[in-house]
């Protein structure tokens, strides 16, 4: 992957006083975190440049600030992500700060694990005790047993973490739950594809939720915006496959609820006909290595897909025929399906077919693989360690967080940061109980943490510096910064500051770096000169000639450094040889008697899997398809419903092969009739007042779902009675008005 | 019964028994309705302490049982004044023992149904801005507003019926004071204006009296009137329609009868005035009654048919919730409780006994109630965009109130009874003397009637 | 369809194209904030006292497997001839100059009456005091006023950010232009699908928009001259 990089800086040119301007306020002041407190004059706005911790798309976000209080968080129009939108979560994110259920301090556990009873104690202390326990455990032969999992491993976490292990000198399993949208993507590796909405013509989506949790929502949207009404251009169609209508395919011109786990079919069904029917000109030949192209004609396939020939044919000519047609495989396209990869690929065929790939409107493949934003401090960081050869440096687990703990092995240390195992895999329960020394370093007593021995309360994303590179489209890169939008006032500290400290506690020796801005500070450096980056594997590394004084400042103050990676991008191999395995999804008989429903779950567009569910903001926001609110729900197609004998609001039993689950039901009409759908987000049992005893965790009857990427399971379904306890904001479902009332 | 004319001091001891010796059941009315007041002014209490949340009330149903009690309690006021000047208006004999039954309806109706804008405010300590004074808000109410309207045509019904109520007492008053002693007398006398019963006074009385019922007339059209323009006056669908004036105190009319004929029956109970209200007052209030309840369905069926043949959406959401939806119970109930039941009821002589008005009369009362929140609670739970289609559920606070409402009118009733002749005495006397034929024969012609009850 | 400029001042108005917008509900999200509006609980809510100044309404058309999906962000419309205007008895609610239906949080008595004549269906009461539980008090926003149980309120157009963006226009010694004002919802939808200006000046952004064929308003049947114009999906 190491190759040649020429990195130029790009993008710099705008002044902050134009940043604010650009978005209604200009009268107010923008400032970078240094102002001193003396300088802020009452009764002022003023506003810091940051980046959105609120999901991992990193939009560029500026805060309001007045008398050390934020009160309002706003796009960064400078920002290539979002250009100054911003989604519902992101405006959500003064609730993480300022949420009552914060923990105020470090705690240490007092009574059996689990219990709930802490004793307060000072960092000093907490740092002097997680110091003597990681002695302790070395001492033991024990330390190739410890596991520090976050979910910031590639930010200054990870960095950290990296100078933590070096001064202990143990060989900590470092991990960070599974990225889930890699698979996707796997298809363009080793490149990231970006798509290119906004320009084109026909929009083709299997599965990919783009306008509200897949990849980065807040770009797409915008991307989705132009595609829909740009100057000069026709209004783009927009056809979305998928068995419940998410919020994205309520947006698209047709919707197509095609079975769960056969879109590899529908895809090649529409290939198919495009080749059969020459609608494209030199088609490159397709490679099925499980039949021949002609056993995937539409018509041959119906039953698998449950999509009418002529609607495929249809659609086939449309895509074939329009100026800029894309396909995206997306969400969890293939979710049900025996081999992913194959349907993933069968979608991707369609792009080829129209040869699209870093063409406008369709696939635009990134530089962000190449574009290592941490490599200067980890390479000046090596430079210290080799001081030191023996010493422990490479320690990344190959194996996803989720599935590291899922393993029955006796760990002997577990750091959890910005993760909640517990809540989130259940299969990890055990092993993590068996854990003798459970350090946390939640902002909030969440259901890992409260099986904790140690608390270090972390800095919520308006308190902590950080810094994250972001995928674009094509050369360019972009490094998001994260600065504290107020100080912090609830006896937290960062993460990253909390590990530093431990190093120097282990070995002050072996201190690269003083704290987490500090870390920041010498990552735009190395961004501002890279040619600091001496012994970089023979690279050839082009300064920017005019270097700007205080480049830190000027990209701190605008919170977003852009520049550009040239030279590296070309089509995949996998693309022009990609050979497809496509199986169909079949499921015994048995298992279709006992359980003769589908289960999808999805991501909650506000409350994600979880982590936002202790928002009263969020759990108040209707969601957008349901109205629900406060809790969660099983959609039902009305005619399933009615064969079932349960109507809206009932509360209903929902059981798999693995447990079960109790939830109201919402009659959805635009779901499949064998496919039944809920929300992840809610269910837990602990993470504060707002979030406590709210609705259910659709995990429980999933409990392979966390890393398998399996969102559907077989179910059945049994009315419990007709008190569901269903919130809506808006009323029930139009069809049934006329019935009820 | 009544052989002969009742002597005068048989007529002072009748009526005014319930003054001197008001009895068990008097004791025991006030008891059970100052507990349930008591029970609305702790419900009341909370409410003010805690906010208007602890009603049932929510986004689209913002009124519900407050503004149902106070239309349905305005309309209960119509008994009295209204049915009372008109028949002194047009003189129909029969009406003496009924007029100050009917007209202290009116004054403690309205007084409850007064209640209701001020206690459903949702910071009711500012009620007196709806009053217009020089203020230092250096703001008028705002006139365009039919609850400005609603304040003065309230304040001059309570106004002209307590005026109404009062002028035909004084005469009473003075027989009272004449036969009571020490702190009673005092209050009697204060009251009484020093009616000595000249020929002077009785003209001037009976002028005023007879100026008062042709004024109070169109004040109780028009409070009702207005009273439905909080509704018509809005563009909501059911609410915007030109018929509610006249809908409006039809049904006003409607309930009052029904109200003044279940007061006589427990009066003519309580107090053992069966020589007094006769038969033949229920039989007359009856065919009221019965006339009303089909004025009341016509405009009713009116109504209905125009927004149902429209065929406007608003207007058919609305329609359907009521006549088929989740609202049809009661509305069903409604049409049997207002016209069905009562028509039967009233329609054959056999049945318009003192009972069978009576129980007409309770049912009326129950479906007017129902009526009124049928015309409040399916419109506002029925926007027009369906996404904000609501439903309601009152709370113990509400019904609690409601309740109370009841008591409060017992309570107020039966002190007034215990304090005033409930049957105006000397009116009554006065019809002896002016046409004792014409009653005998009145009563001959009911005489079967009267054997049978 | 606008008031003659009997006077020099702005007119606000809103244009929201309902071909961008995908119901994603930030701009809900984003008014809560900006407008210190309080989460009212799971229980509250169960009884339909959820505050939202500005929703997305959601209307399924059809069956299974033709179903469409409609979504529409409705805030107050700011109506020319507001009905929720006459009959507030005490004038907490009346229109500006500017073509604001104002709200005067001070005056309300609540009677609701006004709410019950909004056929729109934009306002809410305040049930019970509000409450933020701390230290969330320390995001209030300290330009919009916190309001007391009893009273009535709804979408504002944003007024703290009109005013601001008047004075400074005033201060350069210029009428408003676009850009100007731009109320927290605008400012954050992620598809731009909203835009807001002084419909009074034909050549704001709003006002051209207002005249495409797409434009329509909510109601318009009412009479009630909404200033929130709707831009429908389609060629
Ligand atoms: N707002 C917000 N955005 C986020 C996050 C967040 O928490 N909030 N989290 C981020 C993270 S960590 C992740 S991993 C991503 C996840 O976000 P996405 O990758 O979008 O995943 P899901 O939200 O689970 O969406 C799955 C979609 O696939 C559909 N689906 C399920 N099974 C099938 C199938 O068999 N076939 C087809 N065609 N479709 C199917 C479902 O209907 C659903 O719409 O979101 C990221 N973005
Ligand atoms: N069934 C099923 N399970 C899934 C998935 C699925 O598709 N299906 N998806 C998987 C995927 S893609 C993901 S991303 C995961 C999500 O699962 P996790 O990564 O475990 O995310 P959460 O459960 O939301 O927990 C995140 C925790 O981070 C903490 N936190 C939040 N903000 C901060 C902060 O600023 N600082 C610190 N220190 N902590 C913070 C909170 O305590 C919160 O509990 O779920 C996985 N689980
Ligand atoms: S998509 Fe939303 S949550 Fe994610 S970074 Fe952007 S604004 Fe924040
Ligand atoms: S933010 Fe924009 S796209 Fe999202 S719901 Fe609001 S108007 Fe629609
Ligand atoms: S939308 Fe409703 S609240 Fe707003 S001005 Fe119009 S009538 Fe009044
Ligand atoms: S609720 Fe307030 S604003 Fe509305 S009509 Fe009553 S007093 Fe006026
Ligand atoms: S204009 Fe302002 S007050 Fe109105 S809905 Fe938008 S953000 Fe809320
Ligand atoms: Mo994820």
């Amino acid at each position: 992957m190491k190759r040649r990089e020429f990195i130029k800086i790009t993008g710099l040119g705008a002044t902050s006083a134009s940043l604010l301007s650009a978005c209604g306020h200009p009268e107010e002041k923008l400032i970078p975190a240094w102002v001193p407190d003396e300088e802020y004059v009452p009764g002022i706005d003023y506003w810091k440049a940051s980046t959105c911790g609120m999901c991992p798309a990193g939009c560029g976000i500026i805060v309001r600030t007045r008398e050390h209080k934020a009160n309002k968080i706003e796009g960064n129009p400078l920002h290539p992500v979002n250009r100054g939108a911003l989604c519902a979560r992101g405006q959500a994110g003064l609730e993480v700060l300022y949420n009552p259920d914060r923990i105020k301090g470090p705690m240490k556990r007092v009574g059996e694990r689990g219990e709930g009873k802490w004793a307060e104690i000072s960092w000093d202390e907490a740092i002097k005790t997680v110091a003597d326990k990681l002695r302790e455990i070395k001492a033991q032969g024990q330390a190739d047993k410890i596991v520090f999992a976050t979910n910031d491993l590639d930010g200054i976490t990870g960095v950290a973490i990296r100078n933590l292990v070096s001064a202990y000198d143990g060989p900590i399993l470092v991990t960070s739950e599974t990225p889930k949208n890699l698979y996707e993507t796997s298809v363009y590796a080793p490149y990231t594809p970006t798509f290119d909405i906004a320009n084109s013509t026909y929009l083709l989506s299997f599965g990919a939720r783009f306008l509200e949790t897949w990849h980065s929502p807040v770009m797409y949207s915008l991307s989705y915006s132009e595609f829909r009404r740009a100057k000069g251009r026709a209004r783009g169609r927009f056809v979305q496959v998928e068995p419940r209508m998410s919020l994205t395919a309520a947006n698209a011109d047709e919707w197509l609820p095609a079975r769960i786990g056969s879109e590899g079919f529908v895809a090649l069904a529409i290939a198919q006909v495009i080749i059969r029917e020459k609608l494209v000109k030199d088609a490159l030949e397709l490679k099925i290595e499980s039949g021949s192209l002609e056993d995937y004609a539409p018509e041959r396939t119906r039953d698998i897909t449950g999509i009418e020939p002529e609607r495929l044919i249809r659609i086939a000519r449309e895509f074939a025929s329009s100026e800029r047609p894309l396909a995206i495989c997306g969400g969890a396209a293939g979710a049900g399906a025996k081999d992913k990869q194959g349907q993933l690929q069968a979608i991707s065929l369609l792009n080829n077919l129209r040869a699209n790939i870093n063409k406008p409107g369709g696939v635009l493949l990134s530089s962000y693989a190449y574009f290592d934003l941490m490599r200067s401090v980890l390479l000046s960081f090596h430079r210290l360690s080799q001081q030191n050869p023996n010493r422990s440096r490479d320690v990344s687990s190959s194996n996803g967080g989720y599935e590291l703990l899922s393993s029955a092995q006796p760990y002997s240390a577990l750091f959890i940061h910005q993760m909640n195992p517990v809540f989130s895999d259940p299969r990890t329960i055990d092993t993590i109980r068996a854990i003798p020394f459970i350090v946390s370093f939640a902002s909030f007593m969440d259901e890992t943490t409260q099986l904790a021995d140690i608390v270090l309360p972390d800095h919520t994303y308006l308190e902590t510096w950080n810094v994250k590179s972001i995928p674009l489209p094509g050369k360019r890169v972009a490094a998001s910064v994260t600065q504290p939008a107020v100080k912090s006032e609830f006896g937290s500290r960062q993460a990253a500051d909390v590990v530093l400290a431990l190093s120097r506690e282990l070995n002050d020796q072996l201190m690269a770096f003083e704290s987490a801005e500090d870390i920041v500070k010498q990552v735009v450096a190395g961004l501002v000169n890279p040619s600091g980056v001496k012994e970089a594997d023979a690279e050839k590394v082009i300064a920017n000639e005019e270097e700007p004084p205080d480049m830190f400042k000027t990209i701190v103050e605008q919170g977003v450094w852009v520049g550009e990676v040239e030279g590296i991008i070309n089509e995949p191999q996998s693309m022009t040889e990609a050979s497809v395995y496509l199986s169909a999804p079949d499921v015994s008989e048995e298992i279709k008697e006992d359980y003769p429903f589908t289960l999808l779950a999805y991501e909650h567009a506000t409350l994600g899997f979880g982590q936002h569910a202790n928002l009263p903001m969020l759990q108040e926001l209707p969601d957008s398809m349901t109205s629900g609110i406060w809790g969660s729900w099983v959609e039902i197609n009305p005619k399933t419903a009615a064969s079932l004998g349960v109507a809206d609001g009932d509360l209903v039993e929902v059981s798999s092969y693995h447990g079960s689950l109790r939830a109201p039901v919402v009659l959805y009409p635009a779901i499949r009739p064998e496919v039944i759908a809920m929300p992840y987000g809610q269910g837990h049992t602990a993470y504060g007042r707002y979030a406590r005893d709210k609705g259910a965790n659709p995990i429980s009857v999933n409990p392979y779902a966390a890393n398998s990427d399996t969102s559907a399971v077989r179910v059945r379904l049994s009315k419990v009675s007709s008190e569901g306890k269903l919130i809506r904001f808006g009323t029930e479902l139009q069809e049934q008005f006329g019935k009820k009332r | 019964m009544l052989e002969k004319p009742p002597t005068n001091s048989k007529i002072n001891s009748d009526l005014l028994r319930p003054v001197n010796k008001p009895g068990r059941g008097w004791y025991a009315t006030v008891t059970v309705s100052g507990l349930v007041v008591l029970a609305a002014v702790v419900a009341l209490s909370y409410q003010f302490a805690r906010g208007l949340g602890v009603w049932g009330i929510n986004r689209p149903v913002f009124w519900a049982l407050d503004i149902t009690n106070f239309v349905f309690w305005i309309g209960i006021s119509h008994a009295g004044t209204l049915i009372s000047a008109i028949l002194r208006v047009t003189g129909a004999e029969w009406r003496r023992p009924v007029t100050r039954c009917a007209e202290a309806i009116t004054v403690f109706a309205l007084m409850i149904g007064a209640l209701f804008p001020i206690i459903h405010l949702g910071r009711p300590w500012f009620f007196y801005w709806m009053v217009p004074y020089p203020n230092e808000r250096g703001l008028w109410p705002n006139f365009r507003s039919p609850l400005a309207w609603d304040f003065f045509a309230i304040g001059t019904y309570l106004l002209g019926s307590i005026i109404y109520l009062y002028l035909p007492l004084i005469p009473d008053l003075a027989l009272l004071r004449d036969k009571s002693r020490g702190r009673w007398q005092r209050l009697y006398r204060t009251l009484s204006l020093g009616w000595r019963g000249t020929q002077l006074q009785w003209d001037r009385l009976e002028r005023a009296v007879r100026v008062m019922a042709v004024i109070i007339i169109p004040v109780a059209v028009s409070v009702h009137t207005i009273v439905s323009w909080d509704f018509a006056m809005t563009i909501r669908p059911m609410w915007h329609s030109t018929m509610f004036g006249p809908y409006f105190v039809a049904g006003a009319i409607f309930s009052g009868i029904a109200a003044l004929i279940l007061a006589m029956a427990v009066i003519r109970r309580v107090f053992h005035l069966e020589d007094y209200l006769r038969p033949v007052h229920f039989n007359n209030l009856g065919l009221l009654l019965l006339t009303m309840s089909m004025i009341w369905f016509y405009f009713t069926f009116g109504e209905y048919l125009t927004a149902w043949y429209g065929n406007e959406p608003g207007e058919m959401a609305v329609f359907r919730s009521k006549v088929s939806g989740v609202y049809s119970p009661f509305f069903w109930a409604t049409i049997c409780c207002c016209f069905v039941i009562p028509v039967v009821l009233l329609s054959f002589k056999r049945l318009r006994t003192i009972k069978g008005t009576t129980v007409a009369s309770i049912l009326v009362i129950v479906g007017m109630w129902f009526e009124r929140f049928l015309i409040i609670v399916p419109t506002l739970a029925q926007p027009r965009f369906a996404f904000n289609w609501g439903s309601y559920k009152p709370t113990w606070v509400e019904l609690t109130l409601t309740a109370g409402t009841f008591g409060y009118f017992v309570l107020l009733y039966s002190i007034f009874s215990r304090l005033f002749p409930i049957i105006a005495i000397w009116e009554y006397k006065e019809g002896l003397a002016i046409a004792p034929a014409q009653m005998e024969a009145s009563d001959a012609g009911r005489a079967a009637l009267a054997t049978a009850d | 369809m606008i008031e003659e400029a009997k006077t020099k001042k702005p007119q606000w108005a809103m244009v929201i194209d309902l071909d961008r917008c995908t119901g994603c509900e930030a701009c809900v999200v984003a008014c809560r904030v900006e407008n210190n509006i309080p989460t009212v609980g799971p229980e509250e809510a169960a009884k339909g006292r959820s505050i939202n100044w500005i929703r997305i309404e959601r209307y399924f058309e059809g069956e299974y497997p033709d179903v469409k999906v409609k979504f529409m962000p409705v805030l107050c419309q700011h109506c020319e001839e507001a009905p929720c205007e006459p009959v507030c008895p005490v004038y907490a609610t009346y229109h500006t100059e500017e073509g604001l239906n104002a709200q005067v949080y001070n005056r309300c008595i609540g009677t609701r009456y006004c709410a019950n004549n909004c056929p729109y269906t934009v306002r809410f009461f305040n049930f019970f005091d509000p409450k933020w539980d701390a230290p969330l008090d320390k995001a209030l926003n300290p330009e919009v006023s916190v309001r007391s149980r009893g009273v009535m309120e709804k979408c504002t157009f944003c007024i703290q950010r009109i005013r601001k963006g008047e004075e400074k226009a005033k201060d350069e010694g210029r009428e408003v232009r676009d850009g100007d004002v731009v109320p927290a919802c605008v400012q954050t939808c992620p598809t731009r699908a909203m835009y807001f200006g002084n419909i009074g000046d034909s050549e704001s952004e709003v006002s051209k928009l207002s005249k495409s064929n797409r434009a329509s308003r909510l109601l318009e049947e009412l009479g009630t001259k909404p200033r929130v114009i709707y831009l429908n999906k389609g060629d």
